[in-house]
């Protein structure tokens, strides 16, 4: 399994250090985007920032930050992938959004990093989600006046 | 001619207002983009400000250094053009020239984070005494800003 590891614009050193430095029971190769993260993965390729990293990477399994932008895009394209709350970060914003994904269970979310070694060897490919059903912004015409005032 | 302000940093807020120009009809405005990194592509003219907060350190000194030069680089924008509207989607570089904005008698639009569900963001908790209009992506934010306006999400 080819598997993309992406952390967005804000470093998440621990996990890709966690998951450059284990040995999982399967077949796998990752790639991580590391943004401007100390930690140099060894094992595996990596890279800072891509901006066209879902076009380039679009077979590859997805292992994400819990930023909104990533988790949003990932759910509208119905991408499968486990996401992983970024609690090194000064706020601990990650959680919140993290909690409303496995509330409503859209996604696969790893709060410990030893949650992957069942969740990556698992049947992860063929495990079954809610589809995620979006409230789509409906303000713009309140804006557009607003603006034109 | 109508001529407003967007203010956002990279990331998620910069996805966020992306999706919000898309659904705006903003071909007779002039905008003045107020971003917190030169990586991105912005409408109409560009200025990169610090962010006030770090997301890795929250220093009180530099917290203050930034506010000044901010302050100084805003309030030129504002005297230079007549600037009627300041919209954004955070981060905290927008508290400055929000508060501007107020003091000169012009709206202001603040949008809190799609990735708030059960808690407040920083710059929402402060924007929701600033803003003239303040949104929540996501109902159950209304809780927490009982005088917000839910607007679907972007």
């Amino acid at each position: 399994m080819k598997i993309l590891v992406t952390v967005g614009t804000t470093p998440f050193d621990t996990l890709i250090q966690f998951l450059d430095t284990t040995q999982f029971n399967f077949d796998y190769e990752f790639i991580f985007q590391i943004a401007n993260g100390n930690y140099i993965p060894t094992n595996h390729i990596s890279f800072q920032f891509n901006p066209n990293i879902w076009e380039d990477y679009k077979d590859y399994f997805v292992i994400t930050h819990c930023g909104a932008g990533s988790l949003y895009f990932l759910l509208e394209n119905n991408y499968k992938f486990i996401c992983v709350p970024n609690l090194e970060r000064i706020d601990q914003h990650q959680l919140d959004i993290a909690n409303f994904i496995k509330k409503e269970k859209l996604a696969s979310v790893a709060t410990n990093f030893s949650d992957f070694e069942q969740m990556l060897n698992g049947s992860i490919l063929s495990k079954k989600f809610n589809p995620y059903i979006k409230d789509f912004f409906f303000k713009e015409k309140e804006i557009n006046s607003i603006i034109k005032e | 001619m109508h001529k407003f302000l967007v203010v956002y940093g990279e990331g998620g807020h910069a996805a966020q207002m992306s999706r919000l120009l898309n659904t705006l009809e903003i071909e007779d405005s002039e905008i003045i983009s107020i971003v917190d990194s030169g990586e991105l592509n912005t409408i109409g003219e560009q200025i990169i400000v610090p962010p006030i907060r770090n997301k890795h350190a929250n220093n009180f000194y530099q917290i203050m250094v930034n506010v000044f030069i901010n302050s100084k680089l805003f309030f030129m924008v504002f005297v230079k053009n007549k600037i009627k509207l300041t919209i954004s989607t955070g981060p905290g570089i927008c508290i400055l020239p929000s508060i501007i904005c107020r003091i000169l008698g012009k709206k202001v639009i603040f949008i809190e984070t799609w990735s708030r569900f059960e808690t407040k963001s920083f710059t929402g908790r402060v924007m929701y005494h600033i803003s003239t209009h303040f949104y929540v992506q996501n109902k159950s934010l209304l809780r927490l800003y009982p005088k917000a306006t839910y607007s679907g999400r972007l």
